[in-house]
């Protein structure tokens, strides 16, 4: 009964974004290889808003060149 | 990334930073926001200090845009014209972006410096005092999990983080984290005049609490912005809430607490939330729990 409840927190301690925050060293970079592994594939057609609150598809980016950079605050 | 925008915008390249959850709350004492409105105040606050004339978009709060294109915390992407990812990187690179894009559109000379731009970047807000009330060790490797807040006419000023710890993660006998945050972006402060803070938590049964109700200390301060912590003993008896139910089962916390806020204006709020105690991918991770200035760092 317990190893399900382990594997589900197993789960977030392999993610990612917590690896990154454990691993000191490690090129940030060679953290993320499913990242990688989007290349050649579409852009998911997502639901998004822009600063000022309107609500956009990532799709109507379509039409040129496009820079996505992920960030936050912190 | 601000100069190569400034050269591959002339070319006809658009550039969008995408806000996401925090990936460290508490630096600066930042907070996870819980609304698109409390994001979207977020996305203010980074083009405030940041200074960077690179448009925002902001994903949304189920988080699948980050999800979608590999959860990654700042990860950088080169979208063709038909929507095809052609370049994509788990950790953004400027220096990369820019070779990339000139293969794609050619290059640009003289390429701007980050001198040329003259960014004027702010401070993160001003807070009332911080490291009034000190804050708890943790006992060890800690993962935040669900916390929901449930329908408030009022703003949530102040937030709720939950964390449980290796043990309870081990074998369901552990410790539980219960940290309420002031929200910077919001204005307030405690108001150390009236009563401090307290809550109480409800439990499914099979889930035993060391202590289901709790108040904050009193602070000689007036107000302050320090968070107000509990370590709480937490244990699962799986023979009377079954794995399969325990994901499912929630813990109410309703909370009482008073906040001054910067305008001038003093109140007191009743909230309530549910925890789950299953992994908040989307929570973060805590990293400047308790060092001085910085909100409190975290003890490793």
């Amino acid at each position: 009964m317990w190893y399900k409840i382990l594997s589900c927190f197993l789960t977030i301690a392999l993610h990612p974004d917590l690896v990154s925050a454990q691993v000191p060293g490690r090129q940030p970079s060679a953290q993320f290889p499913q990242v990688a592994s989007l290349v050649g594939k579409q852009l998911p057609d997502i639901n998004v808003v822009d600063a000022a609150g309107n609500q956009i598809s990532t799709s109507d980016l379509r039409g040129k060149y496009t820079v996505l950079v992920f960030g936050c605050l912190t | 990334m601000e100069t190569v925008a400034v050269d591959y915008k002339k070319k006809e390249v658009a550039f969008y930073y995408i806000y996401k959850a925090l990936a460290h709350p508490e630096n600066n004492g930042y907070v996870q926001p819980f609304t698109l409105q409390e994001r979207l105040l977020h996305v203010a606050e980074a083009k405030r200090v940041l200074g960077s004339d690179i448009d925002w978009l902001c994903d949304n709060m189920q988080n699948q845009l980050k999800q979608a294109l590999g959860g990654a915390p700042n990860s950088q992407f080169v979208i063709d014209p038909r929507g095809k990812i052609i370049s994509a990187a788990g950790w953004s690179n400027p220096g990369e972006l820019r070779n990339t894009l000139s293969e794609l559109v050619g290059q640009v000379t003289p390429v701007t410096t980050i001198q040329d731009l003259g960014l004027k970047q702010l401070p993160p807000p001003r807070l009332a005092a911080t490291g009034v009330v000190s804050r708890p060790a943790m006992p060890g490797l800690m993962r935040a999990v669900m916390v929901k807040p449930q329908p408030s006419l009022e703003p949530y000023y102040v937030k709720l983080r939950a964390e449980v710890d290796n043990g309870f993660m081990q074998d369901g006998l552990g410790w539980m984290y219960v940290g309420f945050h002031l929200d910077p972006l919001l204005g307030v402060h405690w108001n150390n005049l009236a009563p401090p803070l307290e809550f109480n938590i409800k439990t499914p049964a099979g889930l035993c609490i060391a202590s289901s109700r709790a108040r904050a200390p009193v602070v000689k301060e007036e107000a302050d912005a320090d968070p107000r912590e509990f370590l709480l003993g937490l244990e699962w008896d799986p023979r009377v809430l079954t794995a399969t139910d325990f994901s499912r089962a929630e813990m109410i916390v309703e909370v009482k607490y008073y906040a001054c806020h910067d305008e001038g204006w003093c109140r007191s709020f009743n909230q309530t939330y549910h925890i789950q105690l299953v992994p908040d991918r989307n929570a973060g991770s805590v990293r400047s729990r308790g060092r001085p200035g910085g909100m409190g760092a975290r003890n490793r």
